[in-house]
Parts: structure tokens; C-alpha cells; sequence
């Protein structure tokens, strides 16, 4: 499901820890792929993580440093 | 030759294939995905063709190049996947940053493939082909993703390596040398080699050529009156280890497509899209530094047809808006327009220069200006963020594609 929305993500030596989206936080157990790309000047970092339960795909625009839940999937997808 | 002969150097090239790349990459991004059968197609609808198959989705019989209702129909649960390039050239880019470590001569032969050689690399000083394949593919696990696994093969030569690779799948690490080779072929068919589908197995049978050891122990002749041509004299060197694939990719075009989900069977419809194609085509021309004096259209119908044509131009294009203007002339030619699946335009007549030519009747630097200053605009704030007006007419989402075999922009 795609969603587009902000949030907040907490890192630990540079791996996402948790994410908190409408209040609710979000323990990130495993970090699928780390990858990145350029769209015009600004340096994006996209996070593929899974929460017990839930695939989440983060992304992290380097110029302004705001996160975005890009999409979230359970399970049974 | 002796008919019998088989290279007897060591063996120092290796093909290293990353294993349902577009699939396993999608895979180790969703941990949750692994295990599952699933496809990544270039659209999730019926007609969509399958780039990759899981392995799991490989088991049931679903093969690159079917259509998803195909899939579908082999496996109602497939999970189907769209490609999600900037992934997939991150995986290829790790990958060719691990090889770089061995050896400066090695060249990507597609997004999931690289062929290396190690002969008089230091690499190899304590070490052996064998041990360095088992190292890279540890490193790509450790260092890339823990599920992408890759197939590696070893020869004397680019051609049995790739056919090494192809023997176990996935995970695979195979040699074929002097002291195997007739093992191996003995157990291949003549379909495993690539390069040897239906059509050109039927030449060679037409020959009473029927297995791999059939060609190899087939002199010249033979070879070369099933194939009509000097190819096959390189076959009979490929079998014996031999290098003959070294030439190096020459770029000829640059070419964008589109296939068309909903086509009404007018030119108007076409115009739009057509000019977003130059635009993507015009823009990867200019920064690769080329010129062209050439323009081809192509059309597919969806009642299966085709039409294509090119006009040769006599001066150097490199301004979309002069390839829009010879791609709109020729598109305007079409006999019989009906409704389009896909549309297709390319430059040829490539050719590199530092200086451009100067013209009597236009002033072709400050049209080279201008192009310098929108591309910097574009790659300064994203494609397309400069463009032509026809474009915002186009209704279709050009989507970013990784092309089969093209890793040459990268």
C-alpha cells in the first residue's frame, strides 16, 4: 500500500531503529536493503525494513532530513 | 586443429550471474517475500511480460518472457511485482564495486551479469579462480544482501564460462577445462548453449549435428554449411576454449519506447508521447557526448504487425526539438495507422566529436547553448522539469526502465 507520509525515524549508528507514524512507534527488526538515488541535486536514501509484522519502505531526503513512509505492506502480501 | 583439441591454458575468466536478479534484489529488500513465488513484470496486468521469476516461481514452470496471465495460470497466487530500477543498478553497482577489487578488465554484460579476467592479476598470486569465485560471492552476501545469491562460472574463454555458470542454479560454481569439457558436454543439449535456440538447433540437426558433442566433434565445414556463414567457425573455437567474443560493443543508437496500455489508433495520440520518447532519447544522446545523423520510427500494432522508417539527415542532430521535427516527418508517412501497442523511436549515425560544425543558415551554437543549459536544468532539478510544451499532452507515464543487456549508461 503506498502511503507518502511523514514521519519520524530514530537511528542507531546509522540503522533505523523505530519509526513513529500517527503516534504510534514502530520497532524496525531487520534492514532488508539500504539503497540510494538522485533525482535532480538531492541525494535520497530509501530503507527496505520489516517490523515483526510489517515490510515498511523509508525514504530519506538528505537536503531537508525529513523522512517519508513510502509504503507498507504485511505479511500476507 | 587438431579435432580433439581443447585449450590447454589455465582457466582465467569468470561469468558471475546474480540469480533471478530483478526477483531475489525485490526479495532481499521484503524479507517476508523470500520463499514465495513471485514475478517482477514490466506492468502488474495480464499482458504484462515477466522480467524475473523467483526461484520458487521458477519451480512452477513461470519463465522470464511470459505474460502474467500466463503466470497466473500456472500459479493463481503469484505475487507480481512492477521493476524498481534505482534498486537494481544499486545491487549492480555494489557488485562491479566487489569485482573491481580483483581486476581491471572486466565488463557488465547486463544489469545481473559480469565477466571478469583475472589473467596476471595479483589476485591470483595465492590464490585460485575457484577460491576467488567462493570469495565474491561471500562478499556480495556480506556486503550487498544476505539472500542474492550468484552463479559462477569459470573457463578459458567468455563463452564456456557464461555456459559454467548456467550448469548449477542457483548458487553454482563450475569449471569447464581441458580435463572436463567432454563430460560436460556430453550432458548438455544443444538448446543449453547460448546462442543455439529452435531455429538454430535445426539447422545443425538438418546437419545430423544432435548433441553438443556432435559440434564439437564436427570438422569446420560441417559447422559452417549449417550455418550458411563464418559463424560457424567461431563455434568451433568456442568449444575448444578458444577466445572469440573479445570485439567490443561499439554504441550504434540510442533509442527510447513505450508500449501503449489503451490505444485509440490516431497520430494525434501518437504526437505527445513521441515527443516525451525524443526528449528522454535527446537528452541520453547529448550526455553521452554523441551526434547523430539518423532517425528511426518504429510501430507495433496490436493486431501484430509493424512498420518502421528511417531518413538518413545531412547534419548533425543533437537538439530533440530538430529529432522531434524528422521523427514527426516520418511518423507522418505511415500508410495505415491503427491502434498502436508500441511506439519506438532511435537515433543512428552515431558519431563523437569535441567541436561542432557551423551552419549558414542557423546559428547552431547558440542552439547548442540552449541544450547545454536545459540539460543543466534537468539534471540540476529532475527530468523533465524543463521541456517542450507538446509534452504536457502526454497523459502516459514513460516509466524508467533497465533495458535488457544495456548497462552502458550507468
Amino acid at each position: 500500500m503506498t502511503i507518502d507520509e511523514r514521519v519520524t525515524v530514530g537511528m542507531v549508528n546509522d540503522i533505523p531503529k523505530y519509526m513513529i507514524w500517527k503516534g504510534r512507534s514502530h520497532n524496525i527488526v531487520k534492514v532488508g536493503l539500504r539503497h540510494h538515488f538522485i533525482e535532480g541535486k538531492i541525494l535520497y536514501h530509501i530503507f527496505s525494513v520489516t517490523t515483526p509484522n510489517l515490510f515498511m519502505r523509508l525514504k530519506l531526503n538528505t537536503s531537508n532530513l525529513i523522512w517519508t513512509l513510502e509504503q507498507i505492506e504485511d505479511q500476507l502480501t | 586443429m587438431d579435432t580433439l583439441f581443447f585449450n590447454p591454458n589455465k582457466s582465467y575468466v569468470m561469468h558471475i550471474d546474480v540469480n533471478s536478479c530483478f526477483a531475489t534484489v525485490e526479495q532481499q529488500a521484503n524479507p517476508f517475500l523470500r520463499g514465495k513465488a513471485l514475478v517482477v513484470a514490466a506492468y502488474n496486468s495480464p499482458g504484462g511480460c515477466v522480467l524475473a521469476a523467483s526461484t520458487d516461481a521458477k519451480k512452477l514452470g513461470i519463465k522470464t518472457g511470459m505474460r502474467v496471465k500466463e503466470a497466473k495460470l500456472l500459479c493463481p497466487i503469484v505475487l507480481v511485482l512492477t521493476p524498481d530500477p534505482d534498486k537494481y543498478r544499486f545491487v549492480h553497482l555494489g557488485i562491479r564495486k566487489i569485482v573491481s577489487y580483483y581486476t581491471n578488465d572486466f565488463s557488465p554484460k547486463s544489469i545481473d551479469e559480469f565477466v571478469l579476467n583475472l589473467e596476471n592479476y595479483p589476485a591470483l598470486k595465492n590464490s585460485t579462480m575457484k577460491n576467488i569465485g567462493v570469495e565474491i560471492k561471500n562478499r556480495i552476501k556480506k556486503e550487498i544482501g544476505d539472500y542474492i545469491t550468484v552463479s559462477v562460472g569459470i573457463s578459458t574463454n567468455k563463452f564456456l564460462a557464461k555456459a559454467a555458470s548456467n550448469l548449477k542454479k542457483p548458487d553454482g560454481l563450475e569449471e569447464i577445462n581441458k580435463d572436463n569439457f567432454l563430460e560436460i558436454y556430453s550432458k548438455l543439449k544443444l538448446t543449453d548453449l547460448t546462442g543455439i535456440a529452435s531455429h538454430n538447433e535445426a539447422r545443425l540437426n538438418r546437419m545430423g549435428i544432435m548433441t553438443v558433442l556432435d559440434l564439437y566433434n564436427s570438422p569446420i565445414w560441417k559447422i559452417k554449411s549449417a550455418f550458411h556463414s563464418i559463424t560457424g567457425y567461431y563455434w568451433y573455437l568456442r568449444l575448444r576454449g578458444i577466445e572469440i567474443d573479445n570485439a567490443k560493443e561499439v554504441r550504434r543508437t540510442f533509442g527510447n519506447s513505450y508500449a501503449i496500455p489503451s490505444s485509440n489508433g490516431t497520430l494525434t495520440e501518437l504526437y505527445p508521447i513521441l515527443a516525451t520518447l525524443v526528449e528522454k532519447t535527446g537528452f541520453r544522446l547529448r550526455r553521452a557526448g554523441y551526434f547523430a545523423r539518423g532517425v528511426n520510427v518504429n510501430l507495433f500494432f496490436k493486431d501484430h504487425t509493424s512498420w518502421q522508417k528511417s531518413q538518413s539527415i545531412n547534419q548533425d542532430l543533437f537538439d530533440s526539438r530538430d529529432i522531434l521535427t524528422s521523427a514527426i516527418s516520418i511518423l507522418n508517412t505511415v500508410p495505415n495507422i491503427s491502434p498502436v501497442h508500441t511506439i519506438a523511436v532511435s537515433v543512428f549515425k552515431l558519431n563523437k566529436k569535441d567541436s561542432i560544425q557551423g551552419d549558414l543558415f542557423q546559428d547552431v551554437y547558440r542552439k547548442r547553448r540552449f541544450t547545454e543549459a536545459v540539460d543543466t536544468v534537468n539534471k540540476n532539478w529532475g527530468s523533465f522539469s524543463l521541456m517542450p510544451a507538446g509534452i504536457l499532452k502526454n497523459e502516459h507515464k514513460i516509466l524508467d526502465r533497465i533495458a535488457f543487456g544495456g548497462v552502458r549508461e550507468l
